[in-house]
């Protein structure tokens, strides 16, 4: 990633983190209780992230924009960590698990999705059976 | 106006994520496991840990955990390496790395976020 890349990460990046501050001001979350904005944050980032991979392959200076960019700014997972270790601890086991299995199996699903709207190839050559587990 | 430093040192962890993968392409060649993240994340999810505990001990504003978690911890980590990566490996025939790198994608960072609670 050259100097210029760099830069247009940062560029994309201070939008992304603009967009996920505005949302949480606009949901705020209370303490102990689900986190709920973050949650759809990570999970509209898996999607656009998916889709942007797949539809951006031939767009790279768009992509580095875009991807590391504004969806890596827009979505973390330091919160996600920092509140699932405070939940875990406040007591609120059941939340916190929750929260953590909802983010990876919900980011997961997201990006298939996101993947699948946009065809990406990834999606098209069969699976090489013998080294499935 | 809190929002232009957040805005701010939201650019300037993206910035650092990009220049940490870097180095790791520079100095590891191109891998299959997102092995930056495996810095990346934890050190996020630690600066992050230690920022939200000195703010509740008053050691730091409320302004400054903004600025430090929201802005610059909150850009800087990113869940992509933890699901494309999975979803990537897993279609190209290595469940078994998929797996792996589900584990230590969420494993390390939460710990490393539970060491910087317990040291803030």
């Amino acid at each position: 990633m050259s100097g210029r890349e760099i830069a247009l990460v940062g560029v994309g990046g201070a939008i992304g983190t603009l967009m996920r501050y505005g949302a949480i001001r606009a949901f705020p979350i209370e303490p102990g209780s689900f986190p709920t904005t973050i949650l759809v944050v990570n999970l509209i980032a898996s999607i656009a992230l998916g889709y942007l991979l797949a539809v951006l392959s031939h767009r790279p200076d768009l992509r580095t924009l875009l991807v590391p960019g504004v969806v890596g700014g827009f979505g973390t997972l330091s919160l996600v960590a920092v509140e699932v270790v405070q939940l875990w601890d406040g007591g609120h086991a059941l939340t916190s698990v929750t929260y953590l299995l909802a983010t990876v199996a919900g980011g997961i699903v997201c990006v298939i999705a996101g993947l699948a709207l946009g065809r990406h190839p990834i999606l098209r050559p069969p699976m090489p059976e013998e080294d499935m587990l | 106006m809190i929002f232009v430093g957040v805005t701010i040192a939201g650019a300037v962890g993206a910035m650092s994520r990009a220049a940490i993968e870097r180095w790791f392409d520079h100095h590891f060649g191109p891998s299959d496991l997102p092995v930056a993240f495996y810095v990346i994340n934890p050190l996020g999810a630690f600066l992050l840990g230690l920022a939200t505990a000195y703010a509740e001990h008053a050691t730091i504003s409320d302004d400054t955990r903004l600025v430090a978690g929201v802005g610059f911890c909150g850009a800087f980590t990113v869940v992509g390496p933890l699901t494309f990566d999975s979803v990537r490996l897993f279609v190209e025939g290595h469940a078994g790395r998929a797996g792996a790198n589900l584990a230590l994608g969420t494993l390390i960072p939460l710990a490393a976020a539970a060491a910087g609670l317990a040291l803030g």
